[in-house]
């Protein structure tokens, strides 16, 4: 297995109208799962299409290990990859699509008949498409057509695994399960995996370190918790983490942050002292993640704010509360059990020490 | 201002029953959802409600009409399509002023229902677009715009978000939930999403192979699911599911298998009462209904970590158990462990018992 290493990568699309990717550095370690992370349009698919040599980049550099690759044919980089669209050969059978990477020209010395047929079965009963090799695509639903997609990638052993969102037509609890049996595969294997996603509870469920691209660029580089308990910025605190983050204008006044519209906030002295060094010392954004917002009863000394209830989500044991305080809506995510009655009123509490701070310029995450 | 109502109704194409023996109500102005995997009959219904498909066998009400008979137009109901199905040439308003053209109203009666829904959707401003050019959002709300244009008394919607992204389709749940309270509107939504389902609606019908499993609020549904299947299809993690046998000793309950011997709580066994079917059940248990500890426990479960899932405010155990059955357990974010760590599960309640003949919850 093999370290990939990005340098200063850049592309463009028609002529410069589109920027896909702008200046992107990142580093795949060996044996890692690293995701790349943001919504359509951010960058992924142009990522590893670079990677895999099946774009050119209009700069930067892929090395794969220390060897330089930028220029390097596809076919002789050893990546196995696989897309969101299935691309299997219509007029063979699930056996001959899964086969078929083993008998490329340059591979065929590396696998016996016997070898070939073996790692076939391996990899489709792994997937849980076992029964289906006699079968052609066109026989099969979409979820098995990506399984197959899947395994035409897995089933050699190259120097890395590049997958663009080769789940994601799964339904639900497949896919559940199948992020559980890559993420153990890898492990067991000790495999570089470069796993594209837009959805970021499979990255936080998958990676160990992630990449949070957006509009060709990179938003944050990490492991997966610490780009959840410390995002970068707004952008990739309201990406990561579900619902997103609520984000409030703040004053700061002395010890008090105050919220305008809803409430005024005392500050611990640590929170000050944060603020006080490392903020412009008059506004910034206040993110709290909607677990982190509690809800009291209305009559509650507690209570900071009021706020009325005017959407309740049950997600199963949590649900999720829509707050209208004034003109500011809020989310707070709680115990079903404890969930108050859509229309009836509470009051809210917002402890500082659990919230993040931002730059209200550049969006930027204050810390010491 | 309908109040619907589905008798006995069936839907056969040809030997294949695609519903059978549907009774459902929906009270005026609800949000009911009909949710289930494909091929489960809800779209069926859905048509039948429409009437763009005959009914088999049975009766649809809408207040005290019997609508078996009524055309489609006559029925008064409007119609959400996942895809859109907007003119691509013709203008936003000239979209949303389309079914009162084709009924004959006057142009100032257009202008001015038109205006009304634009307004009401928040897109007065982008009427003299062109549909070609608009997000998949402002699509939506076209096609939102050209159903209650005519102040239809029943809206149905098929998966209407379901190709969108995950987060745009966080925001517009919550969009078109707000948008049937204000309209006031008795709306059927139709989807195989569960999360939909359970975050949008005010009573959901569960169906499976045709058949109604349950109907209710999507409190009741999760916290009691009348049958394995809706133990299974609703949550995120799944619950658990696994085969094992029901042993009466000494007037207790206990489930026995290769993996777990667990006597079960007093709560679950009175339930149970003076059940005396085959002792072979399936248990169901939620991910959060488990804990976990390092070291052994009375009544606990041997496990061995298989995987962690961090998710941010909360990760997901894959444990490992005896007999090789990986049970998801929710575990708080700051849980640490190795892979193949041994571990111990005590199962708490609510523990569901599943008949394996007819797949009830004997502990509903």
């Amino acid at each position: 297995m093999a370290k990939i290493m990005v340098r200063n990568l850049s592309k463009q699309y028609k002529d410069g109208e589109v920027q896909a990717l702008r200046d992107v550095s990142l580093e795949c370690p060996d044996g890692e799962f690293f995701c790349l992370l943001g919504p359509a349009g951010a960058g992924k698919t142009t990522s590893i299409k670079l990677i895999a040599g099946i774009e050119s980049p209009d700069g930067g550099e892929v090395f794969l290990d220390d060897e330089r690759i930028t220029g390097v044919d596809p076919w002789e980089r050893d990546l196995a990859v696989a897309f969101e669209t299935y691309a299997l050969y219509p007029q063979r059978t699930v056996r001959q699509n899964l086969r078929f990477p083993l008998q490329a020209p340059a591979r065929k010395d590396a696998w016996s008949e016997a070898d070939a047929e073996k790692r076939v079965v391996e990899i489709a009963n792994l997937l849980g498409i076992g029964e289906l090799l006699d079968r052609y695509p066109r026989q099969l639903s979409g979820g098995q057509r990506q399984r197959v997609a899947l395994g035409r990638a897995l089933v050699r052993k190259p120097r890395a695994y590049l997958l663009d969102e080769p789940i994601a037509h799964l339904d639900a609890k497949l896919r559940h399960h199948m992020r559980g049996e890559l993420k153990r595969i890898q492990r067991d294997l000790g495999i570089t995996v470069l796993y594209c996603t837009p959805d970021q509870l499979e990255a936080l469920s998958l990676a160990d370190h992630m990449a949070v691209l957006n509009e060709g660029r990179v938003e944050q580089i990490g492991a997966s918790k610490d780009v959840y308990m410390r995002p970068a910025n707004i952008f990739v605190a309201r990406f990561v983490g579900d619902p997103p983050m609520n984000i409030l204008d703040a004053n700061i006044e002395g010890n008090e942050l105050l919220i305008p519209e809803l409430t005024r906030l005392p500050m611990a002295a640590t929170v000050q002292r944060l603020l006080a060094r490392n903020s412009n010392g008059k506004t910034v954004k206040l993110g709290i993640r909607p677990k982190d917002l509690r809800v009291v009863p209305e009559s509650s000394g507690e209570a900071q704010a009021k706020a009325e209830v005017t959407h309740v989500q049950v997600l199963g044991e949590t649900s999720v509360l829509t707050l209208k305080a004034d003109s500011l809506e809020l989310h707070a995510k709680l115990a079903t059990q404890d969930a108050p009655e859509r229309g009836s009123n509470v009051g809210v509490i917002i402890d500082p020490a659990v919230c993040h701070f931002f730059d209200p310029e550049t969006e930027r995450r204050i810390e010491e | 201002m309908t109040t619907l109502t589905l008798k006995n109704v069936w839907k056969k194409y040809g030997d294949v029953i695609a519903v059978k023996e549907l009774n459902l109500s929906c009270e005026d102005g609800e949000f009911f959802s009909l949710l289930g995997p494909s091929g489960c009959g809800k779209s069926s219904t859905l048509r039948m409600i429409a009437g763009l498909e005959e009914i088999t066998d049975g009766e649809i009400w809408f207040d005290d009409t019997l609508v078996n008979d009524l055309e489609p137009r006559e029925r008064n109901v409007a119609m959400v399509f996942e895809t859109y199905a907007l003119y691509p040439f013709l203008s936003v308003y000239e979209n949303i002023a389309f079914p009162l053209r084709i009924r004959g109203l006057s142009r100032d009666g257009i202008n001015k229902k038109v205006r009304w829904a634009a307004d009401f959707l928040g897109i007065s401003d982008i009427l003299r677009m062109n549909v070609k050019g608009l997000s998949s959002g402002q699509k939506q709300s076209v096609g939102i715009g050209r159903a209650i244009v005519r102040e239809p008394s029943v809206l149905l919607m098929d998966e209407p978000i379901s190709h969108l992204e995950a987060r745009q389709r966080a925001r517009m749940r919550e969009e078109l939930v707000k948008l049937q309270d204000n309209l006031g509107i008795t709306t059927i939504y139709v989807t195989h999403d569960q999360v939909e389902a359970m975050t949008m609606a005010d009573r959901l019908a569960v169906m499976d192979l045709g058949v109604l499993q349950q109907v209710g609020t999507p409190k009741e549904v999760y916290e009691r699911p009348r049958t394995e299947f809706v133990g299974g299809f609703i949550g995120e993690p799944p619950m658990n599911l696994a085969d094992c046998e029901l042993v009466r000793e000494d007037g207790q309950f206990s489930i026995q298998s290769p993996s777990f011997k667990v006597t079960l709580p007093a709560q679950t066994a009175n339930r149970l009462g003076t059940y005396d079917g085959p002792p072979q059940v399936r248990l169901g248990i939620r991910p959060e209904s488990i804990a976990v500890s390092k070291s052994p426990v009375e009544g606990g479960v041997k496990a061995s970590v298989h995987l962690l899932e961090p998710q941010g405010e909360r990760t997901i155990l894959g444990a490992r158990l005896a007999g090789k059955e990986i049970f998801l357990v929710e575990v708080p974010p700051e849980f640490e462990a190795d892979l193949d760590e041994g571990l111990y599960l005590q199962f708490r309640q609510p523990i569901h018992i599943f008949s394996t003949t007819d797949g009830m919850n004997l502990t509903y």
